[in-house]
């Protein structure tokens, strides 16, 4: 999924969680180095001490020895920590506390210095200081080791400290870069919800308070949003004015032909070819003002048009005295373009109450998109007549009289909006039931 | 029965009022929407067809000016799109009819008198009383099953009697109902014509009421 906010998010967690670790790996390691050279400083200050007891000549059996001076007593403890080693060719002198305690220790020349980290008999942790010197024409090694342990366990302490500290930083840290995140994120939103609401047709256009990042994209999407609108407005006048300035022309046709001078021949030729000119004028120019899906301009106001139009045919058939009952669902407010409506509609309601015996139904409600069903209790359709009419590529207008060109271009709204026209029996009333259902403007690919 | 007829096509004009004279109406014409609203405030009119592609003002405003000031005269739209939003528009401004062009000059008519019976409360498309029966197509009248001619303005002034029956109807009321803007109108003339029509139908029908003008009776019913 080509999501901004993901996106974000992933690079940014994984890039908090490396540098969280660096971090706490840093720490680490500074802290066990320093604790090491601090505590090699000291080893060899106190194999400074140990060499300047070291006695070689002057023995009796000419074998060194060690003064008896006081060093720190922890050397002279048992199993203390502390403990040093002065290797001679010939003879190796111990501090106290090792008592038998084994440590590999390299034979250094006079002035080579070694440190070195080794494990003790226990497993213990060991740092070694060996240092070569030579006194009185002998060589010999002092090394001096110091247990650890119980530095390194504080440290461990130090360290687990740490990584709690950087765990709860990670966490703070993500979460502040969450909401940031999320923030950001929900500017765009704001896109989305204007969106919906130009399809349910609340909007005329998107709001430009948008980041500064998106503004010119939806700025040019309101021109065009813009513009497509006055285009409409443009083409829907300028095939009115047509339709106007040709039928003028067309009414005094047919008003000449009720002159007695015509011949009767005549008089039928040209009143059927302006008859046809009409019929064709009035399909195309009727196709020609549809405006179609996801326009924006005047919205059809269910609540408000449909008792007009319902008013209007009434008062059109004065002379029948027809109930029409209508019932608008939930969420049906306002849908698509107004015209292309009261034209889709109003032909629907024409026909039936054309037809009707006395009482209409109209129904539309929501259903992933519009529905709308006109039925009435006139004679209906014959089944094979119904099959007919609803053909694919019938053209109505030349198919059935009376219902003609108003399905037609109820065929052709439909067809327009990708919607479907079904006509059947209606069950309720008897007479033709005419089902329109036009899909919800965009189908979310998602 | 006086007509304003608002079109802006010269030759549809003429044979328009030529056709609506000949069929027994009065009729003005206005060419433009300033016009058409003036006269339809000013004058009388029984009825009005009114084009909604007019020059200056459309017709739908001026529709709506007149219904604004309660000025309820039938209104019947003629629309050249034909479109159901137009005749919305046109019925939630006032208009109490359409009609497609190009239209047949009958269906016209005939929609002209639907809409002056509705207004007056008549369901049937006949004017008679009981021993009255007045023939428009031929304009004629049958009194006791003798039938008389009558001229335009004898038809004119006879059918908007029966029309207006058991009303007070004064002479220079009649006359603004039975002549056009352009007629000379002397309503000593209306005298003259009321006494023609006493002579065909008998004197019983119309009674005069003094200084205040007549009325249209009849004593069987």
């Amino acid at each position: 999924m080509n999501s901004l906010e993901r996106s974000l998010q992933i690079g940014l967690v994984s890039s908090l969680i490396g540098l969280m670790f660096v971090f706490w790996w840093t720490a680490t390691l500074s802290s066990r180095l320093l604790t090491e050279s601090f505590v090699f400083k000291r080893l060899e200050a106190d194999a400074r001490s140990v060499v300047s007891i070291v006695e070689v000549s002057g023995a009796v059996d000419g074998s060194p020895k060690l003064a008896a001076f006081k060093l720190n007593p922890a050397y002279e403890q048992p199993a203390s920590g502390y403990y040093f080693v002065v290797r001679f060719d010939d003879a190796t002198l111990t501090s106290r506390s090792a008592w038998d305690q084994f440590f590999d220790i390299p034979t250094l020349q006079a002035g080579q210095q070694t440190k070195r980290v080794a494990l003790g008999v226990a497993g213990e942790p060991l740092l070694i200081w060996s240092g070569g010197y030579a006194r009185d024409g002998r060589d010999f090694t002092v090394a001096v080791v110091e247990d650890i342990g119980p530095i390194v366990t504080r440290l461990r302490v130090f360290q687990w400290f740490s990584a709690i500290i950087a765990v709860l930083l990670l966490v703070a840290l993500l979460g502040v870069q969450r909401w940031v995140v999320r923030g950001s994120v929900q500017k765009l939103d704001a896109i989305r919800r204007d969106m919906l609401k130009l399809e349910h047709g609340k909007a005329v256009s998107l709001s430009e308070d948008v980041p500064s990042e998106i503004a010119p994209l939806v700025k040019e999407f309101n021109r065009l949003l813009r513009r497509f609108d006055q285009r409409l407005r443009q083409s829907r006048n300028a095939v009115g004015n047509l339709a106007h300035s040709l039928k003028g022309p067309l009414n005094l046709l047919l008003r000449a032909t009720e002159s007695p001078q015509i011949g009767s021949s005549e008089k039928s030729t040209i009143a059927d070819n302006a008859e046809h000119i009409r019929r064709l004028i009035e399909s195309e120019l009727k196709r020609a003002r549809l405006a179609g899906r996801g326009t924006v301009g005047q919205l059809f106001n269910v609540d408000s048009e449909i008792p007009a139009l319902i008013g209007l045919l009434k008062q059109v058939y004065s002379e029948k005295d027809v109930d029409v009952r209508y019932n608008i669902g939930p969420e049906v407010e306002l849908v698509h373009d107004r015209q292309d409506m009261l034209e889709l509609i109003g032909n629907l309601l024409d026909n039936a109450v054309k037809w009707c015996n006395g009482v209409v139904m109209v129904n539309m409600r929501y259903a992933s998109g519009i529905l709308i069903e006109v039925e009435d209790d006139g004679p209906g359709c014959s089944p094979e007549e119904l099959a007919r009419l609803t053909g694919r590529g019938v053209r109505l207008d030349e198919s059935v009289a009376g219902h003609g060109l108003g399905l037609s271009i109820v065929k052709d709204i439909v067809d327009t909006y990708e919607g479907r026209l079904t006509l059947s029996a209606s069950a309720r009333l008897g007479g033709l039931k005419a089902t329109v259902h036009l899909p919800a403007k965009t189908q979310d690919a998602g | 029965m006086r007509l304003l007829v608002v079109e802006d096509d010269p030759e549809l004009v003429s044979y328009m009022r030529s056709d609506l004279v000949k069929a027994g109406f009065a009729v003005d014409v206005a060419d433009n929407g300033i016009d058409a609203e003036h006269l339809g405030d000013t004058e009388p009119y029984d009825a009005v067809v009114l084009d909604l592609g007019l020059p200056q003002k459309p017709g739908m405003d001026v529709l709506h000016a007149w219904r604004g000031r309660g000025n309820r005269v039938p209104v019947i739209v003629l629309t050249a799109r034909d479109a159901w939003y137009e005749r919305v528009d046109g019925f939630k401004a006032g208009a109490d009819d359409y009609l497609g062009k190009p239209f047949h000059i009958e269906e016209l008519i005939a929609r002209i008198r639907a809409l002056i019976y509705r207004r007056h409360g008549r369901t049937s498309h006949r004017i008679e009383t009981r021993t009255l029966k007045l023939d428009e197509d031929v304009q004629q009248v049958e009194v006791n099953d003798q039938t008389h001619q009558l001229t335009g303005t004898e038809f004119r002034l006879l059918r908007y009697m029966m029309l207006n029956s058991g009303r007070i109807l004064s002479k220079t009321h009649l006359s603004e109902h039975v002549y056009d803007q352009e007629s000379e109108r002397d309503s000593n003339l209306i005298e003259v014509y009321i006494r023609r029509l006493r002579e065909k139908i008998g004197t019983q029908m119309i009674l005069t009421k003094r200084g205040q003008g007549y009325i249209f009776n009849d004593p069987s019913a």
